[in-house]
């Protein structure tokens, strides 16, 4: 069943609309709410997913399976491993929907807040991620060119454009390769899945 | 029963971010009508994006904002606004036989009778009845409805504390606040709409979780405020990062994202999330000016009892949840005694004199200044523990919790002060006339914001969560 379901055309689209026009009817005007998956819905990754990504694209993530609850802030494990203190909420976790852990949630919430970005931007931990992810850029790469390169590889999994590269150099030469990365990190097409 | 109408209020429903493009798409304007709405600056369309827009209330509300005053730990009702002459009578005695022996949370039933040596008086032209160990708040008992008998379920801290902000004593449930900005939003988008503040820097029983969202999107849960260098978490640039870099840092973040927009255009949660970002620009910029008391008069900071040690940490809060209510703030809570320190098991001379003397002028002077600026009419004023104490001592000198008959007082927003409502027994220990439960209680709170406590409605699970767990009546003859 689930073969049936994963190998589907329904589910192996993208979320891109080409904006196909079916005999002069248009999807986003008679179905715009998606009802009838006509198109994947685009998915914010959730409070885990986002911890875990930016691990993983700063190179710090350990992923070792099993084991104890770790603190989840301070050590670099998948959060899943994190000890869970209901009455001390992990601010990440907390500000990106993960439920408090009382009760059952059978679907996660998915909002969008201020304090989320004030969290992203302003935050130690993201702060430290960023410097961690320019650190891992410079040991891996010589030239800027190719820092760039590899950072959207890492953290978008693609090359960028011819355009956003001479974007992004410009901007390391003004700001820095770390303040490049941090600006990555809180992108919409990081914590976005297509 | 409305419970699957999402017209009016119940239109906050399980799908926060519903996002503007259905508004567009079916309204059959597009974009256009964005730039149009902004011409026009009349944002009609500004309430189905920002899920915290104000939003309109079931019906006129008497009330727009609130400011819950919490004294954690339980205020002893017996010694503050109950006076029972049969306590002085009997003290030193058991309870008469008469008296249902209740279930207490360190089991004082049995214990002698305490009796304190208060002095008891009078105020104003409603004559209502204040002990001397809050001389401040009797200067405005004209402006304060006291309710004397309350009672709650809660018979420890933590499950009182849990109950008087969420409704129930276990944990899980969304917080009083976290529902009214879910139903009614904020006036200022810059600002959260539920904001709570503690007079130290503890945490109060339970944590986080008393003014959490529950089982409701994080974005309607309160947002703690501090009084120090960073009112917000993460407010403040990061250390070594200069006003101007952060700028450059921002404009290339929103060029990346406007790229990524670019192919992805009916994705408005993506368009959200920009705005998220220059909400929290925004936000950095009016959250320091809301908690900025520099601006406030020497005068005005004297009426808080700034320079007194005793008053002016709780004075702090009070003066800046006037000002947050001004600025469109919805609801605003004050623990005063954070971690229970109004819990009095033992000593209750030394500690009640302390908790009274730090909070007495503060809380007089917020009635008092919201008064004289007009803004009393509009803003709800709720004093009040999770629980009250009883007339049973503990430990010779302390008194024990008291779930079953307490205090809690309501002013302003249409509140008719000088009124007693409600009555305990002889000795204060149950509630026995106009009993209200903590849900008639948040019900009654509700409704004075132009809130029906059934008729807010939250999808969970299937089931329509109404903000009393489907219990409670407001007392609607407060407002008379």
């Amino acid at each position: 069943m689930h073969r049936l379901m994963v190998t589907s055309a329904t589910y192996r689209m993208g979320s891109k609309i080409q904006n196909p026009k079916l005999q002069n009817q248009n999807p986003q005007l008679m179905d715009p709410e998606n009802r009838l998956l006509w198109h994947f819905p685009i998915r914010r990754l959730d409070a885990g997913q986002i911890h875990d990504a930016a691990l993983a694209v700063s190179g710090e993530l350990n992923i070792k399976s099993g084991g104890a609850g770790v603190n989840l802030p301070k050590v670099p494990r998948r959060a899943v491993y994190g000890t869970v203190l209901r009455n001390k909420p992990v601010e990440m976790m907390n500000a990106f929907d993960s439920p408090d852990a009382i009760s059952h949630a059978p679907s996660r919430n998915v909002t969008t807040t201020a304090t989320q970005s004030l969290l992203m931007l302003n935050g130690e931990w993201t702060q430290a991620r960023a410097e961690a992810f320019a650190c891992r850029l410079i040991c891996a790469e010589e030239d800027e060119s190719a820092h760039v390169k590899l950072a959207y590889r890492l953290a978008f999994g693609r090359a960028p454009t011819a355009d956003e590269l001479s974007v992004a150099l410009e901007f390391i030469h003004e700001s820095g390769l770390e303040d490049f990365c941090h600006a990555l990190l809180n992108s919409n097409e990081f914590v976005y899945l297509d | 029963m409305k419970f699957y109408d999402h017209q009016g209020l119940q239109v906050p429903h399980d799908v926060p971010v519903a996002s503007r493009r259905d508004f567009l798409l079916r309204g059959g304007a597009g974009f256009g009508a964005l730039a149009l709405s902004g011409l026009l600056d009349a944002n009609p369309l500004k309430t189905s994006g920002n899920p915290l827009a104000a939003k309109q209330s079931h019906f006129a509300p008497t009330a727009k904002s609130c400011i819950f005053l919490f004294m954690e730990g339980g205020p002893s009702h017996l010694d503050l606004f109950d006076p029972k002459p049969l306590v002085k009578k009997l003290a030193g005695q058991s309870l008469p036989p008469s008296f249902k022996r209740p279930i207490t949370a360190m089991g004082e039933a049995e214990s002698p009778i305490l009796h304190l040596p208060r002095k008891w008086k009078q105020h104003g032209q409603s004559g209502l009845w204040v002990s001397d160990w809050l001389p401040r708040i009797a200067e405005c008992m004209d402006d304060i409805a006291v309710i004397r008998s309350c009672w709650t379920n809660g018979i420890n801290h933590s499950g009182g504390v849990c109950q008087m902000n969420t409704g129930q004593p276990l944990a899980g449930r969304p917080s009083l606040g976290a529902w009214v900005s879910y139903g009614l939003g904020s006036e200022n988008e810059n600002l959260p709409a539920f904001v709570v503040m503690t007079d130290t820097p503890a945490a109060p029983a339970n944590g986080p979780r008393n003014w959490s969202a529950g089982f409701m999107p994080a974005m309607y849960q309160g947002v703690r405020l501090n009084s120090g260098a960073e009112p917000i978490r993460n407010l403040n640039l990061p250390k070594g990062t200069s006003p101007n870099q952060y700028r450059k840092q921002l404009e290339f973040l929103r060029r990346l994202n406007e790229q990524h927009l670019k192919s992805r255009e009916h994705q408005t949660e993506l368009e959200a999330r920009i705005r998220a970002y220059e909400l929290a620009y925004r936000m950095q910029a009016s959250a320091p000016e809301a908690v900025d008391l520099s601006r406030e008069t020497a005068a005005t900071k004297k009426l808080y009892g700034f320079g007194n040690k005793d008053t002016e940490p709780f004075g702090r809060n009070c003066l800046m949840a006037r000002r947050l209510v001004e600025r469109g703030v919805r609801f605003v809570q004050l623990y005063h005694g954070t971690k229970s320190k109004w819990d009095s098991h033992s000593k209750m001379e030394e500690n009640h004199g302390r908790q009274c003397r730090q909070s007495d002028q503060p809380v007089a002077a917020l009635l008092k200044d919201l008064k004289a600026r007009g803004l009393l009419d509009e803003t709800l004023v709720v004093w009040g523990g999770e629980f009250g104490r009883t007339p049973m001592s503990e430990k010779g000198d302390g008194r024990d919790h008291n779930p079953t008959g307490f205090t809690m007082w309501m002013a302003g927003g249409g509140v008719r002060g000088g009124q007693v409502i409600g009555a305990t027994d002889e000795l204060g220990l149950y509630a026995v006339q106009d009993r209200l439960h903590v849900h008639d209680l948040h019900a009654t709170i509700l409704h004075l914001m132009g809130i029906g406590n059934l008729d807010l409605i939250y999808r969970y699970k299937g089931r329509p969560e109404t903000p009393t767990i489907n219990e409670g009546e407001a007392y609607r003859k407060i407002t008379r």
